[in-house]
């Protein structure tokens, strides 16, 4: 008789050279799943060592400046000359959104803080000698604020042109793994729309430095970015350096040239 | 089969599958995550249950599409396709937890709705290489929705059946979208050829098992032209006891079952979904399809009661050991009497 085998779910048993043959498809299933669990994880690129100390509140002092971007100048300790050193450390609130509406609430209460010596409890963010705060509970991070008297030192290095990918700092030092690319670039876009400064990270001779990215005299430029952020594109404009931030104003932004990724083609350019 | 609204009617097969589902589940999850979290410490937990549920969920989709075509080359897997729905449902559910975790991560804690901005936020939909490719995962979710909320009996009942059918086969166009957000998302960061190689050998495997059994299938059917009321088929002794020969005679898919000394002849396609019932056997005196076990009884191809579902009924003969059909359908239900050996 043909069709021995046959066999409907809902019967009460499978035949049992059915069953065996079922049995061990489900056993040759486990080895093919092992071989995609393995390759998938060792084929893909490793993920960077940026820390985000999510859950973990810390207390930071330092000075506090909006220019170029809102961060506090925070004093390291003296080095082995007995020259004091400090970091910058740039300054975000909870989300996607920038610190300068949390800074400006507590401005109105406390008053003016540009130049202050404030302290402001926060979750660090840190990788390749750069680091964030976030405001984790916005205007409420504010601890105290005392008078200061640091300035902020500003070295000018030039016209520069760079190639390299525009990253929202938060994510692309900590958040988030990977911080950067085509998968992230939502977030990005997300983040520097919220007022979140952007980065522009730059890659040479194997080597990467980061620019914070300005428009023309220093302007805040966010949402004109949108339709570049995560892409390879060229900059050019003025460079300098505030304390240990490098910084790009873009003279022109409708000379942001993007550049090949191989492969597939790219897009038109947006118009600014 | 079942005709109301009612939760899973589970048996022992069933049960034995699910557990068999969520244990090959399990030993993936595990295998990928301590693999990541040895080889890539630096991995978060919540880059960790994107891509372990992305990578999963897309593994599931690929074996729920080749085992349609995998039982029809070879009978014993059918009871895989059985209970496919299981396994769609449940693949869905871990797709959902790669879209929310995606989404939240991606979208949330911004200035803009997160459902808003997976639209808004890469206004380059005019490139291929910068397309927002989370919109093509997006609407793959949808259907994959869509899909596992109606995967239920009592939906094909009132949607009817071909309406529910065309809605499934909505997974193919899922699939397509899929395979679009990953070359588009993460295959323009993640540039291994393994990678690549991979989702191309899935995909070969989809298209291949397909190509197989449509192959396979045109072997089987016997197609006839010929202009006359009743068509020779074959000998009496080429059909099974109890099975079926499937012949195509002017474009009629027929059908042709032998048992208990009788012959009767009905149309090929189940009203379900669209199984080959000539693949299936006389149980318990009624065809019954291979896919998932609707009945018909083989003299008015009406399946027994409390059922509903008909199909086309055709007169057949037998002379001289020969069957003979007549392609003329009678209407969905109509009683013929069956050919005596």
């Amino acid at each position: 008789m043909a069709k021995e085998n046959f066999y409907i779910g809902y019967l009460p048993s499978a035949p049992k050279p059915l069953k065996r043959f079922l049995s061990r498809f489900v056993w040759l299933t486990i080895p093919i799943l092992l071989v995609f669990a393995v390759s998938l994880v060792l084929y893909q690129k490793d993920y960077v060592t940026s820390t985000f100390e999510i859950g973990q509140l810390s207390t930071i002092e330092g000075m506090l400046t909006y220019e170029p971007v809102p961060m506090l100048k925070v004093p390291l300790g003296k080095n082995d000359q007995g020259k004091e050193q400090y970091q910058s450390v740039l300054l975000v609130d909870f989300g996607k959104k920038g610190a300068e509406e949390s800074l400006r609430k507590i401005e109105a209460t406390h008053g003016a803080l540009e130049g202050k010596s404030l302290t402001l409890e926060g979750t660090l963010i840190y990788y390749d000698g750069k680091s964030l705060l976030e405001m984790t509970k916005s205007e409420n991070a504010f601890v105290k604020v005392e008078g200061g008297s640091l300035a902020s030192q500003t070295k000018i290095i030039g016209k520069v042109n760079l190639r390299g990918e525009i990253a929202d700092p938060k994510c692309y030092f900590g958040v988030m793994k990977p911080g950067e690319g085509k998968p992230h670039r939502s977030c990005a876009a997300r983040c520097i729309a919220g007022g979140i400064p952007p980065v522009f990270k730059v890659e040479q001779n194997g080597t990467v430095d980061y620019y914070l990215v300005k428009g023309a005299g220093g302007k805040a430029i966010y949402e004109e970015l949108f339709s570049i952020i995560a892409e390879r594109v060229s900059l050019e404009g003025q460079a300098y350096q505030v304390d240990d931030w490098k910084v790009i104003e873009i003279d022109d932004l409708s000379e942001i040239k993007r550049l090949s990724q191989g492969g597939l083609p790219n897009p038109p350019m947006c118009s600014f | 089969m079942s005709v109301k609204y009612a939760s899973i009617l589970w048996n022992r097969q069933k049960k034995r599958y699910d557990l068999a589902m969520l244990i090959l589940m399990v030993i993936y999850l595990a295998t990928f995550s301590a693999i990541q979290v040895v080889f890539h410490p630096n991995i978060t937990v919540d880059s960790l249950i994107i891509r372990s549920t992305a990578t999963l969920s897309f593994i599931m989709l690929h074996i729920i599409l080749i085992i349609g075509p995998l039982s029809r080359i070879d009978e014993r897997f059918l009871p895989l396709l059985y209970n496919r729905r299981h396994l769609g449902v449940t693949m869905f559910l871990v797709a959902f937890v790669h879209g929310i975790f995606s989404m939240n991560l991606f979208h949330n804690f911004g200035a803009v709705n997160p459902l808003l901005s997976v639209f808004t936020s890469n206004p380059n939909y005019a490139s291929v290489s910068q397309y927002p490719f989370q919109t093509l995962g997006f609407f793959a979710l949808l259907i994959l929705f869509l899909m596992a909320a109606t995967s239920h009996d009592f939906w094909l009942k009132n949607l009817s059946p071909k309406i529910w059918k065309t809605l499934h086969m909505l997974v193919y166009v899922a699939y397509a979208l899929i395979v679009m957000h990953v070359v588009l998302g993460v295959l323009q960061q993640e540039t291994s050829p393994v990678l690549v190689g991979l989702m191309v050998l899935g995909m070969l495997m989809i298209i291949g098992f397909h190509l197989w059994a449509g192959v396979l299938e045109g072997r089987r059917e016997a197609v006839f032209s010929a202009k006359e009321s009743f068509i020779k088929i074959c000998r009496v002794e080429e059909i099974d006891e109890n099975c079926a020969k499937v012949v195509i005679v002017q474009e009629e898919n027929i059908a042709i079952f032998k048992y208990e000394g009788k012959v009767s002849a009905i149309n090929n396609v189940c009203k379900h979904q669209n199984g080959p019932l000539g693949e299936g056997k006389m149980v318990d005196g009624c065809i019954t399809c291979p896919w998932h076990g609707y009945q018909y009884l083989p003299e008015n191809g009406c399946s027994p009661a409390p059922f509903t579902e008909k199909v086309t009924t055709y007169d057949v003969k037998v002379e001289d050991g020969y069957v003979f059909v007549n392609p003329n359908p009678h209407p969905e239900g109509t009683a013929v009497e069956p050919a005596t050996i």
